[in-house]
């Protein structure tokens, strides 16, 4: 029967399917309709998808001494004004990007050397090094998390970028992912190199480099959307200045105020921070599928 | 343009001893051909001329000069690789312009942005370029020059790959079975045009081959390799007529030499298979075998004067035919080459006679493989009686 689909398997293989994408949606569904909707519509439920868009009042605006009239917000406006407004998400979001950017960038920087060694050159002790790389993907960031943070503290670097960019510049996966690429690289162009004249250093950058752009794609989308969506470790390194936030830790800022949760404009924030990655993920689809599946080349 | 020494080179990887005490010597413009089965160690010996691989022992000097610790970037050598190896990421023309790149513009003026404000850089440009261009025009490759390597055929990649070797105008090329990826009409094709580029360049190539007939057309000398050893060293011409070894008498030559169990009986006097043949070996060696090339053997009718041969298989070649078949009870296999008049009549399962070995064409080997000499005795063309 292998290979053989009856009309009742195909439609048990996707309503589990179906069943699947809507329980990994719902939250995006419930993020994407609360930033489009008012205070009212949200705690009632009511509204469907996209709310009447019904100018509501503000009770906060009014408690502060404004007119009435002036209060009056339409319910999208409101919540994305908000989420600009009351919170510096430009700031968060500029924060966001030279974090991400900076550690992928010094990750790339030790990682394709590292790679390069432990798939291509022959030192005594390498099997035993790799198998330390491989032991270090076990070790979870939150068994390690506060002996970096007394380290980054007593060298003086929390509250700062650095707090959020070295913990992370050397990614063990990242070696890991590339040293099983490089693999793949045929011997040949490494000693054809060597021939031409390169030194091991202008290898691993002129001609590694060049060929390993799917898989290094691959790993950029991991790190930075692993980077970008952190909460855990900035939440831990920045505690005092705002200046430093990065993006999740500005949706706290609509998180449990004094007359509850903002979720308009908490959905609102939490909208803009996700629409890059999505944007960036289906602009590089097709090469982080090529690099995920690992097909070097021939 | 160098004359290329090996001094008992040796390498082993681990307990393996890949090459056990190699000397070897290659003229200043030569074209010699390491062949041997694969595991033989040529690759192995290939890459510690390059300096890809270091020696466990022995000593390598290119022109006089010892290069012993010299890096592979150092030595001038270029060499070709199976695979072509070219950076899949630049186009033919920059592929054939690395090398260069990298020996005359020294580290700054190759910045990408910076570079171009060095005072020098835009001389050595034109001359590089011009290098490029007229390499480019031997080979016959100059519509392919802003390709990428994935779009060309094996042939064309083989030629860049030759091109990028050539741009240099090393002290010896360094070959690794650089045909062997061609299809086979291709291969004879190219087989021609390198003889031929070495006929032009004039300068020293070493080519590692497991392919016979890549070894015999092409080179000035070739070296037999078998085991780690170079079994023999001589003219192609002479590896086919006149092997040292049994192992080479039957690495080359297709088909394979016909070898069979020889005994010394009643003094000197050699018998094949039981039959005496009209030989003496001179001097000491254990005699073991007897070998001959299957063009010098003949095939005679049925009736004839010789021992019964059983055929097993007729393989036409045109020109030629291969008749297999054995001696006797199936002990020996015995492969004739006839010509298509000779193997008219010969059906498969059908018995014809073999004629007599003619003592001339006969090589006698000992036990440990040597070539023992043969004296004749009796007129050159002795028949035997058939037992």
């Amino acid at each position: 029967m292998i290979g053989y689909n009856t009309p009742f398997s195909t439609a048990a293989k996707h309503a589990v399917l179906i069943i699947g994408a809507l329980i990994v949606i719902l939250p995006f569904y419930i993020m994407a309709t609360y930033s489009l909707k008012d205070p009212i519509e949200i705690t009632s439920g009511t509204g469907g998808v996209f709310g009447k868009q019904e100018a509501f009042l503000d009770p906060g605006c009014v408690q502060s001494g404004n007119a009435k009239e002036d209060c009056l917000f339409n319910p999208i406006a409101y919540n994305y004004g908000q989420a600009f407004s009351k919170a510096p998400l430009l700031r968060y979001l500029f924060n966001g990007v030279v974090v991400t950017l900076s550690i992928f960038f010094i990750q790339v920087l030790v990682a394709l050397p590292c790679a390069y060694a432990l798939s291509k050159l022959r030192f005594w002790g390498r099997e035993l090094v790799f198998t330390m790389v491989l032991l270090g993907l076990l070790i979870p960031v939150h068994a390690i998390a506060l002996p970096l943070y007394i380290m980054l503290s007593k060298v003086g670097l929390t509250n700062t970028y650095a707090a959020l960019v070295i913990p992370w510049t050397i990614s063990v996966f990242g070696i890991f992912l590339m040293r099983q690429f490089f693999m793949t690289v045929p011997d040949d162009l490494i000693d054809a190199a060597r021939m031409d004249g390169m030194s091991e250093f202008a290898i691993v950058w002129k001609v590694m480099l060049p060929t390993a752009i799917p898989a290094l794609l691959a790993f950029g989308i991991f790190s930075i959307v692993a980077h970008w969506n952190d909460y855990f470790w900035p939440r831990v390194v920045i505690t005092g200045t705002r200046e430093l936030f990065t993006p999740p830790l500005g949706i706290r800022e609509f998180a449990s105020g004094i007359d509850g949760s903002d979720y308009g404009p908490m959905m609102a924030t939490a909208c803009v921070i996700v629409v890059p990655l999505i944007v960036a993920f289906l602009l590089a689809q097709r090469r982080f599928i090529q690099g995920i599946t690992l097909t070097g080349m021939k | 343009m160098a004359g290329i020494t090996l001094q008992n080179i040796s390498k082993s990887f681990g307990a393996t001893r890949v090459l056990r005490d190699v000397d070897l010597d290659i003229r200043d413009g030569e074209f010699l051909t390491l062949v041997g089965p694969s595991g033989c160690g040529k690759s192995t010996l290939l890459r510690i001329i390059a300096g890809l691989e270091s020696q466990s022992g022995g000593h390598v000097a290119i022109g006089g000069r010892a290069v012993d610790q010299v890096r592979a970037s150092e030595r001038d050598l270029a060499m070709v690789f199976q695979s072509y190896a070219l950076y899949p990421h630049l186009t033919v023309r920059q592929n054939i312009e690395t090398p260069l790149r990298l020996r005359d513009l020294n580290a700054w003026e190759r910045l990408p942005l910076l570079g171009l404000l060095s005072a020098g850089r835009a001389a050595k440009m034109r001359r590089l370029r011009a290098q490029v261009a007229e390499t480019a025009e031997i080979l016959k490759i100059e519509e392919l020059m802003d390709r990428k390597p994935g779009q060309l055929s094996g042939g064309q990649r083989q030629r860049v790959a030759l091109g990028r070797a050539m741009v240099r105008k090393p002290a010896a090329f360094l070959m690794d079975e650089p045909l062997s990826n061609l299809d086979a009409a291709l291969r004879v094709h190219m087989r021609s045009e390198l003889a031929e580029l070495h006929r032009s360049l004039a300068t020293t190539f070493i080519y590692v081959t497991h392919d016979q007939s890549e070894a015999l057309t092409m080179s000035d000398r070739m070296a037999v390799m078998m085991g780690g050893e170079i079994l023999q060293l001589v003219t192609p011409d002479e590896i086919y007529h006149d092997p040292r070894d049994l192992r080479v008498a039957q690495f080359i030559g297709t088909p394979q030499i016909n070898v069979f169990d020889a005994a010394i009986s009643g003094g000197q006097g050699v018998t094949v298979n039981g039959v005496p043949l009209a030989a003496e070996v001179t001097g000491d060696g254990d005699l073991a075998f007897v070998a001959v090339r299957p063009e010098h053997l003949t095939l005679l009718p049925a009736d004839g004067a010789g021992q019964p041969l059983t055929v097993t298989l007729k393989e036409n070649l045109g020109a030629d035919f291969f008749i297999h078949g054995h001696i006797g009870d199936g002990a020996a296999p015995v492969i004739v080459r006839a010509t298509p008049a000779e193997a008219a009549d010969v059906a498969i399962g059908s018995v014809c006679a073999l004629a007599p070995l003619n003592a001339a064409e006969v090589m006698a080997f000992g036990r440990d493989h040597a070539r023992l000499d043969l004296v004749m005795t009796g007129a050159p063309a002795a028949v035997l009686e058939r037992v």
